[in-house]
């Protein structure tokens, strides 16, 4: 039992935390700090049990990008798809297209994923619920740490120098793990609810791959292009390749203003999730 | 004067019968506390509820409160009002100081991983540091007397030692609060017999405890107050010994599916009695059950059953195996068992009375755990029978 004379006073009513923004803001900071250890020990125990019953183990990572874009450079080879001249050879261009479009997948996937498989924990025991979200990062940077380096084996064998700049990949590579939560993390309450998000979102990810400059670069005209240009996810992909390879920053400014509109709305998002979150619980029972 | 620990004020809280506007509710309530605009609700949507209602009541700090309830009064859905995983509709419950669950033992745990691995990860959720969980793993360990499967798999462990894990982890938080929820029923007798003592302990260190539990004998060994609650509200609320008094008398008085045969009223045959009721070791004591029928039972067999706290059986007596062969009639029935002398040790027990018509197992009325009392100064040592021996030596 706690000695203090001064004891914390917690208290629940049916008013909106959002009535009171002081002291939710106070809440989200003092449970953002609990959680980090928290969500440490999530993570391992996540990562332990997705690979203890393997016999690839990590290989899992790699595999989906690699089949991905093994798909590509074959479709590439038979003349299928019209990459133009490029300065990159097509296998390094499309693996590392893909595995950074992963990592926006994954940080998109990665909240809903994580409150459902603790749905159970989530209606009963009482622990600071940004553990959740944040072990949802740490195993989608773990993942992305593999893919890694299966990158710069790729790298390695076609013999393409790595650019300096490659420092500021690291920048969009932040806004691509950023994004993906943020929108992840949107959809929470009401993938929680309704299945259906979960459906739509495997759907939405796979058709949205083709609208980026993912397998391929972005077309000079044509209804494609439009497309590209107005995707905010552009210019973290483009960013990413060029500062790799190219040794140019063209889509730092692009790069730069998003995140800015990004961070306000991962607040958003957060407090979405802090104040559904009650509701939802008492849904899920079942 | 001392703050009351929790103070529950006017609390209800509503659910939704149907799963598809559940669930659009749901939306809309997000959709109102995002726009800043939710407050106390009174009313009731299309196929809403109130799960419960109006719920008031304190608690001093190191005091226990014990629910009471059928299946389905809101007991549940209080504790997690409390435990703030739900918000309530409409309210306010205030809590000063730490909190912590017995509630739902092991959940988190991951089957893959092994024991340690999970009680490390289950620490962790409940809020305990890693250093402090270095410090307490021997001992949570320890308490679970499960160390030799301490590095297995949890899927290999069956639910007695899943519970046990879960429990020695829960209980080594020392909150100012603890709620818990019909788990000191777990595993076997003798881990039963240890939580209950652990969690005496951490009464008598000053912790105050909300127990939801079916087991009355429980509810007056381990609380001070009670609260009673039918449909989502407060039936009585009183000392523990009070309310469960009153509640084992109304779920006596349930009676049999037909509604032929009801048990109207039952009670220690002692004259005025006090309760709780005392009952002085080794002395014996008579028992008086009035069924009320509404036709002939031409050869009803009553048993009648005295259980310990832990749900040993000390007596199970049968009626015709006691050489007793009435007949009921429509109307009242008084019916006394008497015991000259009944040897058992200090404690608190429970009574059954069940009625079987023409043979065991055609049960017309189960009335179990109904009563409680409690023996104090039986005059023996250990054991679960307290009664004199008579000694003699012989020297050659």
């Amino acid at each position: 039992m706690s000695k203090s004379a001064e004891k914390k006073l917690t208290v629940y009513t049916a008013k909106s935390p959002l009535m009171e923004p002081g002291k939710l803001f106070r809440e989200m900071l003092s449970d953002l700090k609990a959680s980090v250890g928290l969500a440490m020990r999530l993570t391992g125990r996540d990562i332990a049990a997705q690979y203890r019953q393997t016999a690839l183990g990590y290989f899992w990572a790699v595999l989906p990008p690699l089949v991905t874009s093994l798909t590509f450079i074959l479709l590439n080879r038979a003349n299928v798809i019209e990459t133009g001249a490029m300065n990159l050879p097509y296998p390094v261009f499309v693996i590392a297209g893909t595995i950074f479009w992963q990592l926006f997948v994954d940080a998109l996937n990665a909240p809903l994923k994580v409150v459902n498989v603790n749905r159970a924990m989530l209606s009963k025991i009482s622990f600071p619920k940004e553990a959740l979200v944040l072990s949802g990062i740490l195993q989608v940077l773990f993942g992305f740490a593999i893919k890694l380096v299966l990158l710069f084996a790729v790298i390695a064998i076609f013999r393409v120098p790595v650019q300096i700049t490659a420092f500021a990949a690291l920048l969009s590579l932040l806004g691509l793990l950023g994004i993906g939560t943020l929108c992840g993390v949107f959809l929470v309450p009401i993938g929680v609810l309704y299945q259906d998000i979960r459906e739509g979102l495997l759907i939405m990810t796979g058709a949205l791959m083709f609208f980026s400059p993912v397998v391929y670069p972005p077309p000079a005209q044509g209804f494609l292009a439009t497309i590209i240009a107005y995707n905010p996810l552009t210019p973290f992909l483009m960013l990413c390749r060029e500062a790799f390879f190219d040794g140019t920053l063209h889509y730092l400014p692009q790069t730069l203003a998003i995140m800015g509109v990004a961070a306000i709305l991962l607040l958003a998002g957060w407090v979405s999730y802090r104040v559904s979150l009650p509701i939802i619980i008492e849904r899920m029972d079942a | 004067m001392t703050e009351p620990i929790v103070s529950v004020s006017n609390v209800s809280k509503k659910y939704c019968r149907n799963l598809k506007r559940s669930l659009w509710y749901g939306v809309k309530d997000i959709v109102s506390d995002m726009a800043g605009r939710s407050k106390d609700s009174h009313t009731l949507r299309p196929q809403e509820f109130w799960a419960l209602q109006d719920i008031a009541f304190e608690l001093e700090p190191g005091q226990s409160l014990g629910l009471v309830g059928r299946n389905g009064a809101g007991k549940t859905t209080l504790l997690k009002l409390i435990n703030g995983l739900i918000k309530p509709t409409a309210g306010k419950i205030s809590i000063r100081g730490s909190l912590g669950a017995l509630i739902a033992l092991g959940t988190g745990f991951n089957p893959v991983l092994t024991g340690r691995e999970n009680v490390k990860i289950a620490g962790s959720v409940l809020g305990m540091s890693p250093r402090q969980m270095d410090e307490k793993l021997d001992e949570i360990v320890d308490f679970s007397e499960i160390r030799e499967f301490i590095d297995t798999p949890v899927k290999s462990y069956s639910s007695g030692m899943l519970v046990r894990l879960g429990f020695s982890v829960a209980i080594q938080l020392q909150p100012d609060l603890l709620l818990v929820d019909e788990v000191l029923a777990v595993g076997d007798l003798g881990f039963a017999v240890k939580c209950m003592k652990k969690i005496t302990e951490y009464r008598n260190n000053g912790g105050s405890m909300i127990l939801v539990s079916h087991a009355m004998h429980n509810i007056r060994f381990h609380c001070d107050k009670a609260l009673w609650m039918e449909r989502g509200r407060i039936v009585d609320y009183g000392s523990s010994h009070a309310i469960c008094d009153a509640y084992e008398l109304s779920t006596a008085r349930a009676g049999s599916h037909d509604g032929e045969m009801l048990i109207a009223d039952a009670d220690f045959a002692v004259g005025e009695v006090d309760y709780p009721i005392k009952v002085a070791g080794n002395q014996g004591f008579g028992f008086e059950i009035e069924f009320l029928a509404k036709r002939v039972v031409k050869n009803p067999i009553i048993v009648f059953a005295i259980f310990d706290i832990k749900g040993q059986h000390m007596i199970w007596n049968y009626s015709n195996m006691d050489e007793f062969f009435p007949s009921l009639v429509p109307g009242s029935n008084k019916v006394k068992v008497s015991f000259p002398s009944l040897p058992l040790a200090n404690g608190v027990y429970s009574i059954t009375v069940v009625l079987h018509e023409n043979q065991v197992g055609n049960h017309l009325v189960v009335c179990k755990n109904s009563f409680s009392f409690e023996v104090t100064g039986a005059d023996a040592g250990f054991g679960l029978l307290a009664t004199k021996g008579t000694w003699s030596i012989a020297h050659e």
